[in-house]
C-alpha cells in the first residue's frame, strides 16, 4: 500500500518522487534525460497502458527559483531528480511492473542510477522502500477525467473515431439493408472497446505524499517532439503540429523563509478547502487542463538512512500540470475562474508583487517559478482534454444505445430509423465538457 | 475652408474627401500600426526622448498599466471640461464620486434590459433589411439607424430629424476629441466644443419631456417615474445619459464598420460568421465579432498618466522607471497583436483564448456598456449576414469612405432576402 495522506476524487493516482542526485552525477542525469528525449519516444511507458503523464527532471538546488531578495540561496551539496507521474491501478502493482518486466527494469535502472540511495529495481522490497521514502504528498490533485483509466480513454477514442467514420454517410444515401451491414461491421469493430468503460465516479483514493531554463514540452499528434525557443520568459515552448498539443509544466514557488510557517499553513488550508469542497474546483473551470497537482514542500529528504547535507531554507509550493496549448492561456483561465484562489495561493508566495491583482502577475510569477522538464511523457498526444472527455461521453452514450435500443430482432428499416433518431444524442459529447 | 458656425455640426463636412483624408487614413491604418508593432517587438514600454510620452505596446505591460489604476490615472479632466461633461466615469479616478456615478448608471441601465435592447436592435435591423433590395450602405443605412433606435426607444431620448446629424456627428467628434492625445490644439478645442453643442440640447429636451410625461419602459422614464432620488440628481442623470450615449454611439459605429471590413477582406472570417449565424449560435457570432475587433481595433491609443514616480515590470526582473506626470499612450490594438502572448496575431482565430481580447479594456475602467454593445452588434450582424454581404460594385455614388477615424460609408451587395438561409 502506498502511504496515504491526501484523498482525491480520482481513479488516477499521482506520484511525486524527489530523490537527491549522487555527488557529481547531476549533469550526467541531465544529459541522460536530454539524450533519451531526443532518441526515444518512450514506447515502453506507452506500452504499459496505465500511465497518463510522466515527467523526469533534474532540479538544480542552486537554481531553485529565488523570487525575492529576502530569500536565501539553498546550500545543498547536490541536486535532485524529480519524477512525477499519474497512473491508474494499484501502487504496489505499478512499482512491481517497474521491477518485474525486464525492459522496464532496465529503463528504471538507468533513470534512477544517478540518484542517491537507489538500490536497483531488485530486490523489490528495497526498491519500494526507496520510492516510498522519497515520495511527497500532494495537497491537491485534479484530473479532468477522474473516472477513466488509460485503457478506458484509448477505448473511448477508438469508439468515437469509428462512430464518426460510420456516421459520415448521410441519411438517404444507402438502403436499410446496406446500412445494417455497415452497422454490424461497426458494432463488431467497436465491441472489444465497448467493454472498457470507466466505473462509477467519483472515485476516492487514498494517496501518498506529493518542475534553470523554464521549459515546457509540447507533443504533436504523431507523438513527435520538437524543441523551439521562443522569446520572452517562457522559453522552451515547443513546436506544435496540426491538432491538439499538450504542455507539461512544473513550477516551484517560494512561499516563505523558514522557520516562519504561518503563510505556508494558510496556503495549505486554502488548497485543502478546494480539495475538500464539493463544488467544482477552479481547475475544473479550465477546459484546457488535463491534470494538476499542488504540493507544499517544506524540506527535501536525503538518501534513506543518511543525515541531510542541508535543509531547505524556504518552503516551496510545487505545481505540476498537463495542459493543452499555452501555459498563459491556462493561467488566464484559472485566474478568471477564481481570482481569490490564485491570489490566496500564489499571491501569498514570496516575490509575488504585493497588493497587485490581475492575471498578468500570475503569468509573470509562474513564468519565473518554472523548472525545466527534461523528459516528458504524454499518454495521449494530440488529444485535448475536451477531446478525451467527449470521447468518454460518446463511449458511454454508445453503451447506453447497446443496452437500451439495439436489438437483434429489429428490422433493417427500424434499426436505421432508430439510429438516425438517436445519432445527435450518441455523438453529443457536450455533457462531458461541463 | 472653415465651416460657418451657424451651420449644424457635420463631421463629413469638416473632413472632406481628398488627398489629406487619404494620407491621414494611410497613416492611421497602415503606417502607425506597423510602427507600433515594431516598437512592441523592440521595446514594449518605450519612453520617447525629449517628450512627456511613454508608449505602451506590450500585452503584459498594458495589463499592468490597466491593473494599477491608482498609479496610472486617467488624464481626461481638461477635455471633459471643454465638453462641459462633469461626472464622466472614464475621466474620474478611483474616488467616491466615481463609485457613486458608476452605481447610479448600473441602477438605471440594468442587465435585464438586454432583452429589450436585443428586441429593438433585431426589429430595426430586420425591417431595414427587408426593405433593402440589393445594395446597402452598411454604416449610414443600417448601423446608424439601429444604434439610434436604441437611444430613442430604450433610453427614451427622442432626436428630432433635423437634429439627428449634429447629434450623431457630435457624439462621434466628441469621442474623437476625448481620445485624441495628450496635447490639445486650438482647432481640437474648437471642434470639441462645436461638436458637443449639437448634443447637450437634445439631452436636455429629452429629460424635460421625460420629466413631464415619463414612459416607464424607457431608461429616462424609469428615472422620472421613480420619484426624486437625492442620491441621483438630475445633474448626475444628465452626465450619465451623456456617458451612455457618448460611450455608445462612436464605439459601436466604429466597431461595426471595422468588423465588417475584416469580414469582407477575409474569407475565413466571413465563412466562420456565416456558419455561426446559420447554426443560430449567438455565442459563436459574438466570439467572431470580438476576434474581428481584435484584428481591426477601433482606436490606436488610450491614455493614462503616472500619478507618482513608479516603474513598470512588477513581478519581472526588467523594470522601467516612469516618472510622475508622464503620459502613457497605451496601444490596445498593438497589445492584442503582441507575439509574446498571442500566437499568429494576424490570423482571424475565433478559437483563441478569450483572455487575449482586451476589446473592452481591462480591470478598473472596463467598459460599462459591453453587454449593450455585444447585444447590438450580434443582432445587427446576424441580420446582415443572412444576406451574404459582399463588397458592392464600384459606382460613383457608392464610394466607401472614412471620415477621420470612423468608417462612414461602406457599401454592401446583398443577396435577395429569400436567398437567406
Ligand atoms: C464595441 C463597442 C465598445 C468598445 C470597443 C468599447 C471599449 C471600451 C474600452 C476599451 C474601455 C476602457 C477604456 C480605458 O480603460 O481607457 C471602455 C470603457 C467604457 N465604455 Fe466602452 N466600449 C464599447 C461600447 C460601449 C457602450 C455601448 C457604452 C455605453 C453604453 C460604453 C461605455 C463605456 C464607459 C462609460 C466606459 C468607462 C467605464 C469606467 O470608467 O469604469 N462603451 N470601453
Amino acid at each position: 500500500m502506498k502511504p496515504g495522506v491526501g484523498e482525491f476524487r480520482s481513479r488516477q493516482q499521482p506520484i511525486t518522487h524527489i530523490a537527491p542526485t549522487r555527488p557529481g552525477m547531476s549533469w550526467l542525469a541531465w544529459l541522460f534525460l536530454m539524450v533519451l528525449r531526443r532518441i526515444s519516444k518512450l514506447k515502453m511507458a506507452r506500452g504499459l497502458e496505465f500511465i497518463h503523464f510522466a515527467q523526469w527532471q533534474r532540479v538544480r538546488t542552486k537554481k531553485l527559483p529565488r523570487l525575492s531578495p529576502d530569500q536565501p540561496a539553498e546550500n545543498f551539496s547536490h541536486d535532485f531528480f524529480m519524477f512525477t507521474t499519474n497512473y491508474n491501478g494499484d501502487w504496489d502493482q505499478y512499482i512491481d511492473t517497474f521491477a518485474r518486466v525486464a525492459h522496464i527494469r532496465r529503463g528504471m535502472w538507468w533513470l534512477w542510477r544517478f540518484s542517491q540511495g537507489f538500490p536497483g529495481p531488485i530486490p523489490l522490497r528495497n526498491f519500494k522502500q526507496f520510492i516510498h521514502y522519497q515520495t511527497y504528498s500532494e495537497a491537491l490533485y485534479y484530473s479532468a477525467y477522474p473516472a477513466a483509466t488509460v485503457r478506458n480513454i484509448a477505448a473511448a477514442l477508438e469508439v468515437k473515431r469509428e462512430l464518426e467514420a460510420f456516421s459520415a454517410v448521410r441519411p438517404g444515401e444507402e438502403t436499410p439493408a446496406a446500412f445494417k451491414k455497415r452497422y454490424l461491421g461497426m458494432v463488431t469493430a467497436i465491441a472489444p472497446n465497448l467493454g472498457s468503460a470507466p466505473g462509477p465516479a467519483p472515485y476516492v483514493i487514498a494517496t501518498s505524499q506529493p518542475g534553470g531554463l523554464p521549459a515546457m514540452v509540447t507533443y504533436t499528434r504523431n507523438g513527435k517532439r520538437k524543441r523551439k525557443l521562443a522569446l520572452g520568459p517562457l522559453l522552451g515552448r515547443l513546436a506544435t503540429g496540426g491538432g491538439g498539443e499538450q504542455t507539461l509544466i512544473a513550477a516551484m514557488s517560494p512561499i516563505e523563509v523558514k522557520p516562519a510557517h504561518a503563510v505556508t499553513k494558510e496556503i495549505a488550508s486554502r488548497i485543502a478547502a478546494v480539495n475538500a469542497s464539493t463544488s467544482p474546483s477552479p481547475f475544473a473551470m479550465c477546459p484546457m487542463l488535463h491534470m494538476a497537482r499542488l504540493l507544499i514542500i517544506d524540506d527535501l529528504r536525503p538518501k534513506l538512512g543518511s543525515r541531510p547535507s542541508a535543509s531547505l531554507r524556504t518552503n516551496y509550493l510545487l505545481f505540476v500540470a498537463a495542459i493543452d496549448g499555452r501555459l498563459e492561456d491556462f493561467l488566464d483561465c484559472l485566474y478568471t475562474a477564481d481570482p481569490d484562489f490564485a491570489q490566496g495561493v500564489w499571491g501569498r508566495c514570496l516575490g509575488y508583487p504585493e497588493g497587485r491583482d490581475g492575471p498578468v502577475y500570475l503569468r509573470r510569477y509562474i513564468a519565473r517559478s518554472l523548472l525545466p522538464v527534461q523528459l516528458p511523457f504524454v499518454g495521449f498526444p494530440g488529444h485535448s482534454a475536451l477531446d478525451i472527455r467527449r470521447a468518454l461521453r460518446v463511449h458511454s452514450n454508445m453503451l447506453d444505445w447497446m443496452g437500451d435500443v439495439h436489438r437483434t430482432d429489429m428490422s433493417d428499416a427500424e434499426l436505421m430509423a432508430a439510429w438516425q433518431g438517436q445519432l445527435a444524442v450518441l455523438l453529443a459529447g457536450d455533457e462531458a465538457t461541463r | 475652408m472653415k465651416p460657418a458656425t451657424s451651420e449644424p455640426f457635420s463631421l463629413a463636412r469638416r473632413n472632406p474627401p481628398g488627398l489629406r483624408q487619404n494620407l491621414s487614413r494611410f497613416a492611421f491604418a497602415v503606417v502607425l500600426p506597423a510602427l507600433m508593432r515594431l516598437l512592441c517587438r523592440l521595446s514594449p514600454v518605450c519612453r520617447i526622448p525629449g517628450t512627456n510620452l511613454v508608449i505602451i505596446t506590450g500585452f503584459d505591460s498594458t495589463q499592468e498599466v490597466y491593473s494599477r489604476h491608482v498609479d496610472f490615472e486617467v488624464p481626461y479632466e481638461e477635455r471633459v471640461k471643454i465638453l462641459r461633461w462633469q461626472g464622466f466615469v472614464l475621466a474620474l479616478q478611483d474616488t467616491p464620486e466615481y463609485h457613486d456615478m458608476y452605481d447610479n448608471i448600473s441602477r438605471l441601465w440594468q442587465p435585464a434590459d438586454t432583452t429589450r435592447v436585443q428586441e429593438i436592435a433585431r426589429r430595426t435591423a430586420e425591417t431595414i433589411l427587408a426593405e433593402t433590395w440589393e445594395e446597402l450602405d452598411f454604416i449610414q443605412d443600417l448601423v446608424k439607424p439601429v444604434l439610434m433606435a436604441i437611444v430613442e426607444q430604450h433610453y427614451g431620448v427622442t432626436v428630432p430629424d433635423e437634429q439627428l446629424q449634429p447629434f450623431f456627428d457630435g457624439n462621434l467628434a466628441g469621442s474623437g476629441f476625448l481620445f485624441s492625445g495628450p496635447w490639445i490644439t486650438k482647432k481640437q478645442r474648437e471642434t470639441g466644443a462645436a461638436a458637443i453643442d449639437g448634443v447637450w440640447p437634445v439631452l436636455d429636451a429629452a429629460m424635460a419631456a421625460a420629466c413631464a410625461n415619463p414612459d416607464p419602459t424607457t431608461v429616462l422614464g424609469r428615472y422620472y417615474s421613480g420619484g426624486p432620488d437625492p442620491a441621483f440628481s438630475e445633474a448626475k442623470l444628465r452626465s450619465a445619459l451623456m456617458t451612455m450615449i457618448g460611450g455608445y454611439l462612436p464605439t459601436c459605429a466604429n466597431a461595426s464598420g471595422r468588423i465588417m471590413d475584416v469580414l469582407l477582406s477575409r474569407k475565413d472570417a466571413m465563412q466562420f460568421m456565416q456558419e455561426a449565424v446559420h447554426a443560430k449560435q449567438d455565442d459563436s457570432v459574438l466570439t467572431g465579432l470580438m476576434e474581428a475587433l481584435r484584428v481591426n481595433y477601433i482606436i490606436p491609443f488610450l491614455w493614462r498618466r503616472a500619478a507618482q514616480d513608479t516603474y513598470l515590470g512588477e513581478g519581472t526582473t526588467r523594470r522601467r522607471t516612469v516618472r510622475k506626470g508622464k503620459i502613457l499612450a497605451v496601444s490596445l490594438p498593438t497589445a492584442m497583436y503582441d507575439r509574446r502572448r498571442i500566437e499568429h496575431p494576424k490570423r482571424f482565430d475565433p478559437g483563441r483564448s478569450p483572455a487575449v481580447r482586451m476589446v473592452y479594456g481591462h480591470q478598473f475602467h472596463h467598459c460599462i456598456g459591453a453587454s449593450i454593445a455585444n447585444t447590438v452588434l450580434v443582432e445587427m450582424f446576424k441580420a446582415v449576414l443572412t444576406r451574404q454581404p459582399a463588397p458592392a460594385r464600384k459606382a460613383k455614388n457608392r464610394k466607401n469612405r472614412w471620415v477621420g477615424a470612423y468608417p462612414w460609408n461602406l457599401w454592401l451587395a446583398l443577396s435577395k432576402a429569400s436567398a437567406a438561409p
